[in-house]
């Protein structure tokens, strides 16, 4: 009988797994593909929070939206522009645009933002479509509870 | 403490590492697989096959970690135990070492790269389980926690009842679950603290302690071999000593 070689059959999987990797990153529409483009802030609210139990969504005032922001990298922004590059460039009506580097990690759920090499900040990729972003992150500076920016993709 | 209990703590302390270093780096975890069905099907529910894709092959090579794994060990345990033991460590000391390698040179952050290096991990990960469950005959499983809280409870509830309480093999086996439990959740907090520090060196760092996990295997082996040999001899002295008086 012929001796059970574990080789061959190990070398076939990895072959088959580096390949569907580097053939899915070609072919299909991969998270940062997607993300590639120009976005529009459609609008903020409360996705779950403390306060206000009959109803879980809550739209931010500008002021609220304002002061959530004031320390965050995204603060004064209303114009999300990821490039090729990993540059956001970030800009509000009137004021000087920002700068800074974006990444995804996970399985692309996760967009990490970052400032001078100093300021990291992480927001969950809830939805991604070709027109449509949703992010999450967690906030407790006026209400304990989940913040949502929904974006509409213009270019 | 046990051969089981030792096996538990050493690999339990490396799992709970690995998961909570990826968790930092990667933003997935990498040492248990059931999130990762969750996440699946969820995706599934979406339509979304790249993320199905990805998800799907990080659950095939958890898979195929631990068939590797337990491939080896049944198939080289007659020629040399060591090495059927060794020779799945070793790899998953590969594995770490191209982490800690890649990360460290060449990393750049893109999602490609994340979703490789989380499906090394993975694979690692599946090798420990496979390794640690085969050699300890399925006593021992130290990558992940659900089904270890799920058996502490039983075991507990079993204290409960005053003909279990005297029961050896129910303290023993309350002691290698809060040992698996307590070193897993050990390696979690000082993976936590470290891996905000040195970053990817965290798996040089896990390599050092695989390799301590070789030296202590080597010296099992070494142990047991003794003692077998020393029985041997005992037996075929009994038997020619037995023949001579007959």
């Amino acid at each position: 009988m012929r001796k059970y070689n574990i080789l061959f059959p190990a070398i076939l999987v990895f072959s088959t797994v580096l390949l569907s990797f580097f053939s899915l990153s070609k072919i299909a529409s991969r998270p940062e593909k997607l993300l590639i483009g120009k976005w529009k802030e459609v609008e903020w609210m409360y996705e779950k929070s403390d306060k206000n139990q009959a109803s879980n969504k809550i739209e931010l005032s500008d002021e609220i939206k304002n002061s959530i922001s004031k320390d965050l990298v995204i603060h004064c922004s209303e114009t999300w522009e990821f490039k090729n590059n990993a540059v956001l460039v970030l800009t509000k009506k009137g004021e000087k645009k920002h700068a800074i580097k974006w990444k995804l990690k996970g399985r692309g759920h996760i967009l990490k933002l970052r400032h001078n090499d100093s300021i990291k900040e992480y927001y969950q990729i809830k939805e991604l479509t070709k027109d449509r972003l949703v992010i999450h992150f967690e906030n407790d500076i006026h209400t304990r509870g989940i913040v949502r920016i929904e974006f509409k993709k213009i270019k | 403490m046990t051969d089981n209990m030792k096996l538990g703590a050493l690999t339990g302390f490396t799992a709970g590492m690995v998961n909570v270093s990826s968790l930092i780096l990667f933003f997935s975890f990498t040492s248990n697989i059931t999130g990762h069905f969750a996440i699946l099907a969820d995706e599934i529910s979406k339509g979304k096959w790249t993320q199905i894709l990805v998800v799907f092959i990080w659950i095939f090579l958890y898979f195929a970690g631990s068939f590797l794994s337990n491939n080896i060990i049944i198939n080289a345990k007659t020629k040399n135990l060591f090495w059927a033991h060794v020779t799945p460590l070793l790899l998953e000391i590969v594995c770490f070492l191209i982490v800690g390698i890649y990360g460290n040179y060449f990393y750049e952050e893109t999602l490609v790269e994340t979703e490789l290096l989380t499906a090394l991990l993975l694979f690692s990960m599946g090798i420990q389980n496979g390794l640690t469950a085969s050699i300890s005959n399925f006593a021992v499983k130290s990558t992940h926690l659900t089904g270890l809280v799920t058996d502490l409870g039983i075991y507990l509830s079993m204290l409960t009842n005053k003909s279990h309480r005297k029961n050896p093999i129910v303290k023993e086996k309350l002691s290698l679950l809060s040992i698996i439990m307590i070193a897993y959740l050990s390696g979690g907090i000082l993976a936590g603290f470290v891996s905000h520090l040195v970053q990817f060196d965290v798996f040089y760092y896990i390599s050092l302690m695989m390799m301590t996990i070789i030296i202590w295997d080597y010296i099992f082996v070494k142990q047991h071999s003794k003692v077998n040999k020393i029985q041997v001899n005992v037996d075929s002295e009994f038997q020619t000593s037995g023949q001579l008086s007959a």
